[in-house]
């Protein structure tokens, strides 16, 4: 299972490589490579060839028509609907999630509510999953391993005790500058047979986790009716729990506090019982995030760039070269893969009337990609403009990869482009 | 079409987008499937899902490139099916294979529980395939993210046999090493 791991990280390499692997001819006829045979019987010889230039030609004897693929009346109703209805479905997660008020989707507990019933929202079918983002960044800087601690977290009533998932893997993990990124608990079970499958894990932070995923599907059935969607909405003690997935999917149950956000998954594999007791235990025993609030003083060191000159070296700006003077220049080193490495830059530049911060983070969310703007050899004067127009900061990428934040505490889109343009 | 159009068309939600997706790419995500499932009715299922969560995908994926998107879903979905096929037994298929092989990479004298997230994981591949040279990145990755058999390849590349596997023995050796200087256990 491990090396399935492996198989399942392959799965999201650079695009560029997996193309590339396309090109494997020593003939090194590069006009004609050969992507794949088709085992179809109808193919008279099943090779197409794809061209360097990314056209396509099928072969010669094989013209095929073009044929509608969804041979079913549900698979063309899902089309139809889900123009309309992803947008609707959308918009009431996202305010759901930044606790906008109720709806009428939103069910009560209470302690007679089986299992599957936080689940009721839920489709039966398998959903396909979607690929993620060709460029592949961690969400964190570093990572504290918590592996061994597993009989003293179960012995203080921390997580529970769970005896036939003999596997776990237990870490914190931490943002450059130090602070809480998220907590992981996972517990796995593994057998002979597929039934014996398990994955369980608990996930903590200060804040609600956005990490690049799936987008949401609309289905409806043969009839046209649109199937409500899968995410299903339960209050309970004035909290509110999302339930997501269903059966032969994963399932997830998140919920926020006072406290920080959490959510519990299960495998596919894991039936809604399954689920809803761990849940509950996670319940009935709430998770105090401020005993990993601290990153260990020994993961990190806080010193400056003066310090480490060679830190990001080319990813920050030359703004001294500007006329800018340097108010604070803070580098944060952490141990990544038993090496030291720079994991977070934060500089704050005055010139006169203008105030500008400099961020570098290796770790990078959601939130983060949506308000990047590319690499700075992609920025243009009118992309940074138009991204600066409605708030004071925004993201650049670098192949480190890491991701840079320009913030304009003070100042014009002008200074931030005459900042970039010392990185282009 | 070419493939900005095409994902216009998703982005429009214009059914022909499928149609003109599927008439370019359908043979490259069907050679995908097979690889692993050696099976033309379940690729096939697959490669319908996968043009239909391409659909579901797109907005607000814009991938940079239709055809590694359409690829990569397939796989997904193809291991996937591949797992609930076989996971009480691993007899024959390329996709043992490739696993058995692979245990190779995993790094000796710890214990297999895992505590790094799958994208960690692929941000170290993919540093390290950006080190191999390019013939050895294209074998490696026709071996372990196509399932190619050693055939295969080689009537791909024109090698014999005992090279393309030196070559890949070769290159699981590096990524193990690659793994171990980061760290990595899995």
């Amino acid at each position: 299972m491990k090396t399935e791991l492996l198989i399942d990280a392959l799965g999201d390499v650079s695009d560029d490589y997996i193309l590339d692997a396309c090109n494997l001819a020593e003939t090194g006829d590069i006009e004609n490579e050969i992507i794949g045979r088709s085992h179809d019987p109808e193919d008279s010889n099943g090779i197409a060839h794809f061209r360097k230039d990314g056209t396509v030609e099928a072969d010669s004897k094989e013209k095929k028509k073009v044929r509608d693929i969804f041979c079913k009346n549900t698979m063309i109703k899902y089309i139809s609907g889900a123009a309309c209805l992803c947008l609707i479905v959308i918009t009431v997660i996202t305010a759901i999630r930044s606790g906008a008020g109720r709806s009428a989707s939103i069910q009560h507990w209470t302690d007679s509510m089986a299992a599957k019933d936080y689940f009721k929202n839920s489709g039966n079918t398998d959903r396909p999953n979607s690929a993620s983002s060709s460029i592949v960044m961690p969400t964190f800087a570093i990572l504290l391993p918590l592996d061994d601690s597993r009989q003293a977290l179960e012995e203080a009533g921390i997580i529970p005790v769970i005896a036939d998932h003999t596997e776990h893997s237990f870490a914190v993990m931490y943002n450059g500058d130090g602070s809480l990124y998220k907590i992981s608990f996972r517990w796995g079970r593994r057998g002979e047979g597929i039934e014996e499958y398990s994955d369980l894990i608990f996930r903590a932070a200060p804040k609600e986790i956005r990490e690049i995923s799936d987008t949401v599907a609309v289905r409806t059935d043969p009839a046209g009716n649109v199937i409500p969607p899968y995410v299903t909405v339960t209050e309970r003690d004035g909290i509110t729990i999302l339930a997501e997935g269903a059966e032969n999917e994963n399932k997830t149950l998140t919920w926020q506090t006072d406290k920080g956000w959490f959510q519990v998954q299960g495998s596919f594999k894991d039936s809604y019982e399954d689920i809803i007791a761990f849940f509950d235990w996670f319940w009935a025993h709430p998770f105090d995030l401020s005993d990993y609030a601290c990153i260990p003083d020994d993961l990190i060191i806080r010193s400056t760039r003066a310090e480490y000159p060679d830190a990001f070296s080319g990813m920050i700006p030359d703004l001294t070269s500007l006329g800018y003077t340097a108010v604070s220049e803070s580098v944060n080193l952490g141990s990544v893969g038993g090496a030291v490495k720079p994991v977070w830059f934060e500089g704050i530049y005055t010139r006169g009337e203008t105030r500008i911060r400099w961020t570098i983070n290796t770790g990078a969310d959601a939130d983060a990609w949506a308000h990047n703007i590319g690499r700075p050899s992609e920025i243009t004067e009118e992309k940074l403009a138009r991204a600066l127009s409605g708030q004071e900061c925004v993201n650049i990428f670098f192949d480190l990869p890491c991701m840079a934040t320009l913030t304009v505490e003070s100042g014009s889109a002008t200074d931030a482009m005459e900042i970039v343009r010392t990185l282009q | 079409m070419d493939d900005s159009r095409i994902i216009g068309l998703f982005n429009e939600r214009n059914e022909t987008a499928i149609t003109e997706a599927e008439s370019k790419y359908r043979r490259y995500c069907l050679s995908i499937a097979d690889n692993i499932l050696h099976d033309r009715e379940d690729a096939a299922e697959c490669v319908n899902d996968a043009f239909f969560g391409a659909w579901n995908s797109i907005p607000p994926h814009a991938p940079e490139n239709l055809a590694a998107f359409l690829g990569k879903i397939t796989r997904n979905l193809s291991l996937k099916k591949w797992r609930e096929r076989s996971a009480s037994k691993r007899g024959g298929g390329n996709v043992s294979v490739s696993l058995d092989e692979l245990e190779e990479c995993l790094p000796s004298g710890h214990s297999v529980e895992e505590y790094i997230e799958t994208k960690e994981l692929t941000a170290v591949i993919n540093s390290f395939l950006g080190t191999l040279p390019e013939t050895e990145r294209r074998v490696f990755l026709r071996r372990y993210w196509y399932f190619d058999s050693i055939d295969d390849i080689c009537t791909r590349s024109g090698f014999g046999k005992s090279k393309v596997k030196m070559m890949l023995k070769r290159t699981r050796d590096k990524l193990r090493a690659a793994l171990e200087k980061e760290g990595i256990f899995i």
